[in-house]
């Protein structure tokens, strides 16, 4: 990958759409929320979805259909997208935690790559306290791992 | 007839001060010799009895041979009269022969030999040592009024002297070899020379020559020294001429040819650069990710772009344990994307636009050009590809390119329709921030900046390619058939610049005398369909270039990093136009499938460079305005 990884503070020039993520509590029960933001006009791969420790998992993907500045133009399901394996659940675990993601900086970029998504990751550590990490072209084994679960669970 | 040995009387000396003393060097070794004076007698009659081969050159050979006296005497015989004046104590000519010298002394409209216009001014004769034909041969003749062997006018189309390659004079037969040339073409440098030579036995002869102003050669050595003048042209034809000092008018003749300096300069850089098979750079990178190898081969007038990249597939990976049929299965679909993903790269790529040669003298170096780009995928080793692509066939996700990173997600191997609406929305409103309102005057002209922004409006359209555009054309006048005629006006225009689109025409009332214009409105077709092509914008980035959409702090308006190259290569009008960060358009780069013009500034940057590799030519390495992108 071209580049190193640059950390901080989230930036102030942040691009609009990123503004717009999902920043909500995260429910009850849930540990960990992805979200995929393409940094490319198109939002027709935007998708998020949050999981819950019992492995459901509640995904909400552009519809497709709008072509506009939000990034999400569609709500969380109230029923679960799929129910994980707990097997899964536990690879997930393992990767958020292997990644550093509640100690990570909350803004990691990877400034060379042209393309590519923003990709949020919230999770909710042991302490109880709640971790965002915006990844803004970075590319790891969590990140590629994460948005294989959203594509599996759609389909 | 041998060589004349070499004497020189005063005359001939002031001759030679004029550079012409060659032609009288052995006036004094016949004056007294009685046989001479037979010869040129003879020689004389033979002459007289075929007139239209006598020539000033004859008339000298003869005093050359006779000796300028002699052949002064042989008036009664011959009939001719010859009168020998030296430039120093000179005697008075008689008067009938100085009016029968003036009208000998005309002027030719000359015509250039290779069928330009003839030349305004016509070229007065020149005399030569006052020699005079007073009898019997009438001046028209003479063709040239002077005693000294003809110089011949180089835009004449032959020379003033008939050609004869034999002659026989008395018992002597004469006759001139080929003409030889040490070169056969030469620079119109000042300097270059070619010499002249008779093939075969040693004989006298006086050189002169057809060649453009400037242009000298030695009457005795026949060593002629380039002019730098050429007329405008590449290249003339130059004849030289050498006449036999016994008998004039046998002469032979051989031609070189003269080259402008630049076409010279042109002829041996080309010969290198034309000779050589390839001129190759390895790894060409022209951002943080675009990174290729360019041939350059001129004779086939192709660049070739050749990006090596290895597969990888890590949602379909071939693992121990599998059968074989499954793993000749899996082999089968990872060579189709493989497949895909080349033969769409590689043709939404390459062949889109050509370069043209564009360095003066394009007669010559025009045939460089039109140099065509084909674009190849070549697949490698992971060592040795300079990216890899990583095909996510199961996950759906934006592409992105980090190289050696080339991550393409689910869908990503076609063009997918996306867009539309806001792709229309945006080109849409480019299109009418270019659309000026025409100020067409009363006689049916547009001003000058109305014809301006015509053009360039021309000049997007034709570029554009996609998506059709239409326009409707409202004339606004006082009447609707003067507003009707406004409106053609423009049509007419917009169809000189090229834009054969479907206008409609409107008319309507003016509001006052300055809103008599013409208003331009463009509009989409209805029918246009965007498709985004995601495998083949990542290769955009693969050879350097940019996203053209706004992305954080990156906002429509701002220049992209071509912007430069773009400027370079179109101008500022349309760098200003395509080379900034923009809203939804059709290009490829921002979120459709066209490969506009200025997508090529990397592969005009790689031209240049690719050009220049050699080290011997050419001598002026080429830079931007040599080679042009067409389109």
């Amino acid at each position: 990958m071209a580049g190193g990884l640059v950390e901080g503070a989230v930036p102030g020039t942040i691009d609009d759409r990123v503004k717009q993520r999902d920043t909500t509590p995260l429910p009850g029960g849930a540990w960990l929320r992805f979200q995929a933001i393409s940094r490319a006009p198109d939002p027709r791969t935007n998708h998020k979805w949050v999981l819950h420790d019992d492995g459901r998992l509640f995904l909400a993907w552009h519809s497709r259909d709008s072509e506009g500045e939000a990034p999400f133009d569609t709500d969380y399901p109230d029923e679960p997208t799929t129910v994980l394996d707990g097997a899964v659940v536990g690879e997930l675990r393992k990767l958020v935690e292997a990644e550093g993601v509640a100690s990570s900086a909350p803004f990691v970029q990877s400034p060379d790559v042209e393309g590519g998504m923003w990709r949020i990751v919230t999770v909710r550590g042991d302490d109880g306290r709640v971790h965002e990490v915006i990844y803004d072209r970075v590319k790891n084994p969590l990140l590629e791992r994460l948005q294989q679960v959203g594509s599996e669970a759609r389909w | 007839m041998g060589a004349p040995t070499s004497k020189r009387g005063a005359e001939h000396k002031h001759a030679e001060s004029r550079g012409r003393g060659a032609l009288t060097s052995d006036t004094n070794q016949h004056e007294s010799d009685d046989s001479s004076v037979a010869l040129a007698a003879d020689g004389l009659a033979r002459i007289k009895a075929d007139r239209k081969s006598v020539a000033p050159p004859q008339v000298l050979a003869l005093q050359t041979l006779a000796g300028n006296r002699a052949v002064t005497r042989l008036t009664g015989l011959t009939g001719l009269a010859i009168q020998r004046h030296t430039i120093d104590g000179a005697p008075p000519r008689p008067a009938e022969d100085e009016e029968l010298q003036e009208r000998a002394v005309q002027t030719l409209r000359l015509q250039p030999a290779w069928g330009a216009a003839p030349t305004a001014a016509p070229l007065p004769l020149q005399r030569w040592d006052k020699g005079v034909v007073s009898k019997g041969i009438a001046p028209g003749d003479l063709k040239l009024g002077k005693a000294r062997p003809p110089e011949p006018k180089w835009e004449a189309k032959s020379p003033s002297v008939k050609a004869k390659s034999k002659f026989d004079l008395g018992s002597k037969r004469v006759a001139l070899g080929k003409v030889r040339l040490s070169k056969k073409e030469i620079a119109a440098d000042g300097a270059s020379t070619v010499k002249a030579s008779v093939a075969g036995p040693r004989q006298a002869v006086l050189w002169s020559l057809l060649g453009p102003p400037g242009m000298s050669v030695d009457a005795k050595t026949g060593v002629v020294t380039a002019g730098v003048d050429t007329g405008g042209r590449d290249f003339v034809d130059v004849t030289v001429v050498a006449n036999d000092v016994a008998v004039p008018s046998v002469s032979a003749q051989a031609a070189f040819r003269l080259w402008s300096a630049p076409a010279w300069q042109a002829k041996v850089d080309l010969n290198v650069l034309l000779k050589v098979s390839k001129l190759v750079k390895k790894g060409v990178s022209t951002s943080a990710n675009g990174k290729f190898d360019a041939t350059y081969i001129p004779k086939a007038k192709k660049l070739l772009v050749e990006v090596p990249v290895d597969f990888q597939f890590p949602d379909n990976p071939i693992t121990r344990g599998m059968s074989k049929a499954k793993i000749a299965a899996r082999r089968k679909l990872l060579n189709q994307y493989r497949k895909d993903f080349t033969t769409n790269v590689q043709n939404v790529w390459g062949n889109q636009y050509v370069f043209d040669m564009m360095r003066e003298p394009k007669s010559m170096w025009g045939v460089l050009g039109p140099v065509s780009v084909n674009v190849k995928v070549r697949e490698t080793s992971k060592a040795k590809s300079y990216f890899h692509v990583i095909y996510h066939s199961k996950t759906e996700g934006r592409a992105g390119v980090g190289r050696p990173d080339v991550d393409l997600y689910k869908g990503d191997l076609a063009p997918v329709e996306a867009f539309t609406k806001s792709t229309r929305k945006n080109e849409l409103l480019q299109l009418k921030n270019i659309s000026p309102a025409v100020r067409v005057e009363p006689d049916g002209s547009i001003g000058r900046d109305s014809l301006k922004s015509l053009e360039f409006l021309g000049t997007y359209v034709k570029r554009l390619r996609q998506p059709p555009v239409k326009f409707k054309l409202t004339g606004k006048g006082f009447g609707s058939r003067d507003s009707l005629k406004r409106a053609e006006v423009v049509k007419k225009a917009l169809q000189q610049f090229g834009v054969a689109a479907p206008h409609t025409l409107d008319t309507a009332s003016a509001a006052s005398l300055l809103d008599r214009k013409v208003y331009i409105e463009p509009a989409i077709d209805e029918g246009f369909v965007n498709m985004q092509d995601v495998s083949a914008h990542e290769f955009g980035h693969m050879i350097g270039l940019p996203d053209e959409y706004p992305e954080d702090a990156r906002v429509v308006g701002d220049k992209l990093r071509t912007y430069d190259r773009i400027l370079a290569a179109f101008g500022q009008e349309y760098a200003d136009t395509v080379g900034k960060v923009t809203d939804s358009t059709a290009s490829i780069m921002h979120g459709g499938s066209q490969v506009r013009v200025q997508h090529y500034v990397h592969f005009w940057d790689t031209l240049i460079m690719t050009s220049n590799l050699n080290a011997k030519a050419p001598k002026t390495k080429f830079g931007d305005p040599d080679w042009k992108i067409r389109g």
